[in-house]
């Protein structure tokens, strides 16, 4: 079924816009899940919870890519979902040292408002960058891909993908920077 | 933790980044093996007694439903004696195969030591040992194929699906008709057939029976090496010169099989490893049920039989309290495991009808032939056929079982539910392995008395650039199923087995006719391979008149 056609459900509530939302998009919701959690139900549960809010959400929203809406919607269940777990331990693995990564790179999001810059500012730097140099970075910091499997992904050696990611990251940092941003 | 807020932070990007930058969920797992094992009763429904004896009932029923008299064949025995039918069955293989068609031809014999080194390259630069590249002007040519056979089962995986190669099979075979369009100057249109199994039957038998020209070829179903999922099998092959039969991506088992008379009538329906029948289970509802039993325990152990299976249906109906639905269903997948739904009664708008029920023809398979009748005459109900949605309720999670092929089961994988596999149960522990039928594929050639030289080297340039296509099976079976990164190499032993006991019926087909009822390509998808083959089709109907 069409995008359209999905979102069109949704606008008719039509429960069958929810079968359809995971039977297109099901696998790649809790792949974002997984990315996040590492653990099958809570990311079968977030992904659950996505069509719930996305039922919620259309009407009024009709979103232009549904693909990146859904992952979206996954992705910051997840990411409810693994702050809420880590109040109580820690995972201790590669995700983690992702987040740290990022931090390298970007400023203290607690001085970014809703209507600070820095989002356009983002999209400019990735569209400054090559395609492959930005599939990693946003696989790595969006959809928290692990490093072996961008490295398995786009042909290249688990090494060579850390440096170069740590290379991107350096030039986020003085992109930002430049523009006035404390990192 | 601080950190997640970068996250988030990050988060904010557009999302035509995001959709960029997807990989699809993929877990390496072992290949599973490649090629598929020949069990005993395999052998036996290959072999020539069994082969002669499905040989005449196809004959027969040729000749019955079409009113020609067979006795008038100087190559047809006039009584179903499999034994002696086979001698001669045999005598005139050889005729055929080494005197009428192989040997003599010198260009041919020049080149088979040198196709059997090209099929042992795994890519060459694309050039037929014998057939030189040519121009026909553009010259249409057509195929028809079933609905729900050239990888159609596929056909509604997501999109992020397609790097596992659950479209691969499909792509792979459109590549090389591209391929053989390319090499020879032709223009060929695919014919999609609305009723894949019921129609093509009668396109073999009426064909078969006729004599006119106008030869169809019919292709079905062997193993993922050669037309992708399609094995080639002509009718009559032997005319067709450019078809190099030593080859080893030409199966010559297979085509000796149904020779007659030094002509092969016959298509032949072998096994097709992602058809085979069996059982998808659906694991996160069944966890729920009231039973202790794990499915996978019970197949490897041989317990897997029907009173098993009916047992385990009792204990999950609690579930959600239908179990009619559950009995309904081991019914369903009991008669497919003996190949009574497979080979139901044709009826086709020529008003033809034949029965295509042949469990009864083997020994070997007449228990779960009885079974399934026990379970008929019960108060059990045959529930509504894959095809017309009953598969809704299962992947809805109402259902713990159901019968299926192995298409849907890849398919349902995708959905991103839990699903397992299981082979068809036995019909009791007395028996020594289980057992599961392919559900048939086939695929027609058009090939007339002017387009003859050029049928056959399609059909030869097909199967030659197929030699090396089985990757994209283990790579379709490997990307769906890799996906679960739970019970990932249960599920591939259970697929194992499935593979090694599915068996073809014996089913043969006569082919030279071309019913009215093919549907003129795919009306309602927008997607690529429907626009090709829309395309084609106008091309190839220009072309032929069709």
């Amino acid at each position: 079924m069409q995008d359209e056609q999905i979102i069109n459900l949704y606008w008719a509530r039509d429960e069958q816009a929810i079968v359809e939302s995971d039977r297109a998009y099901g696998t790649l919701c809790h792949s974002v899940a997984m990315n996040i959690l590492s653990d099958r139900m809570d990311a079968e549960e977030c992904v659950n919870d996505t069509w719930l809010k996305s039922w919620n959400a259309m009407p009024p929203d009709r979103p232009s890519n549904l693909r990146a809406f859904f992952c979206r919607i996954t992705r910051n269940l997840s990411i409810d979902r693994y702050r809420a777990r880590h109040m109580t331990k820690s995972r201790g693995d590669g995700f983690e040292v992702a987040l740290h990564e990022l931090a390298e790179c970007l400023p203290d999001p607690a001085s970014v408002g809703d209507n600070d810059p820095l989002p356009a500012l983002l999209d400019e730097f990735l569209d400054s960058l090559k395609p492959t140099p930005r599939k990693l970075l946003v696989g790595r910091y969006w959809h928290a891909y692990s490093v072996n499997q961008l490295a398995e992904t786009y042909g290249m050696t688990p090494n060579h993908v850390s440096v170069t990611l740590k290379r991107l990251r350096e030039s986020l940092r003085d992109f930002l920077t430049e523009r006035g941003y404390r990192i | 933790m601080k950190e997640m807020a970068y996250f988030e932070l990050f988060g904010r990007i557009s999302d035509r980044f995001v959709t960029e930058a997807l990989i699809p969920a993929v877990v390496p797992v072992p290949a599973p093996q490649k090629g598929f094992k020949q069990t005993p009763l395999g052998k036996f429904l290959t072999g020539p007694a069994f082969i002669a004896t499905v040989s005449v009932l196809a004959a027969a029923a040729v000749a019955i439903a079409i009113g020609f008299g067979l006795a008038g064949r100087d190559d047809t025995p006039n009584a179903p004696d499999g034994s002696a039918f086979e001698s001669g069955l045999t005598d005139s293989r050889e005729d055929s195969l080494d005197t009428e068609h192989m040997e003599g031809d010198a260009t041919r014999e020049e080149s088979d030591s040198e196709t059997e080194n090209s099929t042992e390259r795994t890519d060459d630069s694309g050039e037929h040992p014998y057939i030189a590249r040519k121009d026909y002007n553009g010259q249409g040519f057509g195929i028809i194929y079933g609905k729900n056979l050239m990888g159609e089962g596929f056909s509604y995986l997501p999109e992020d699906m397609v790097f596992a190669g659950a479209t691969a099979l499909n792509a792979d075979l459109y590549e090389r008709i591209q391929m053989t369009e390319d090499y020879l100057g032709v223009s060929i249109g695919l014919w999609e057939q609305e009723d894949e199994e019921a129609l093509m039957h009668n396109v073999g038998l009426m064909s078969g029976a006729s004599e006119n020209d106008n030869y169809l070829i019919v292709a079905s179903g062997q193993s993922m090496s050669r037309l992708g999922s399609f094995e080639l099998f002509l009718t009559p092959w032997e005319s067709l010169e450019a078809i190099n039969t030593k080859a080893d991506y030409w199966d010559t088992a297979l085509m000796t099989t149904h020779t007659q008379g030094g002509h092969s009538y016959i298509a032949y329906s072998s096994f097709i490893p992602p058809n085979a029948y069996a059982i998808a289970y659906n694991k996160s509802l069944y966890a729920t049920a009231p039973t202790q039993r794990d499915l996978y325990d019970l197949v490897e152990s041989g317990d897997w039989t029907v009173e098993t299976l009916m047992a385990v249906l009792g204990e999950t109906a609690p579930i959600n309290g239908r179990l009619s639905t559950h009995d309904n269903a081991s019914v369903s997948a009991y008669l497919s495991a003996m190949g009574f739904s497979v080979l139901g009664t044709v009826e086709t708008d020529t008003g033809y009808t034949q029965s295509f029920n042949i469990a009864d023809r083997q020994e070997s398979m007449k228990p779960l032939f009885l079974r399934a009748m026990e379970l008929i005459s019960s108060d059990f109900v045959l529930r509504e056929s894959l095809e017309n949605g009953s598969e809704t309720p299962f992947i809805e999670q109402g259902e713990v079982l159901m019968d299926t092929r192995l298409t849907r089961e890849l398919a349902y994988r995708a959905y991103g539910k839990s699903f397992g596999v299981l082979p068809l149960p036995k019909y009791d522990k007395a028996q020594s392995e289980y057992l599961s039928v392919h559900a048939n594929a086939y695929m027609g050639l058009w090939c007339g008395e002017e387009n003859r030289q050029m049928c056959g080297e399609v059909a030869e340039l097909l199967a030659y650039f197929s030699r090396n296509s089985h990757e994209d099976y283990n790579r379709a079976v490997m990307g769906v199923y890799g996906k679960d990164d739970s019970g990932v190499q249960r599920d591939l032993a259970m697929l194992r087995i499935i593979h090694d006991t599915t068996h073809d019926m014996g089913m043969s087909y006569v082919s030279q006719w071309i019913v009215p009822g093919l549907r003129e390509g795919r009306s309602e998808s927008t997607s690529s391979e429907t626009s090709m083959i829309r395309s084609a089709l106008r091309t190839a109907r220009k072309a032929t008149g069709w």
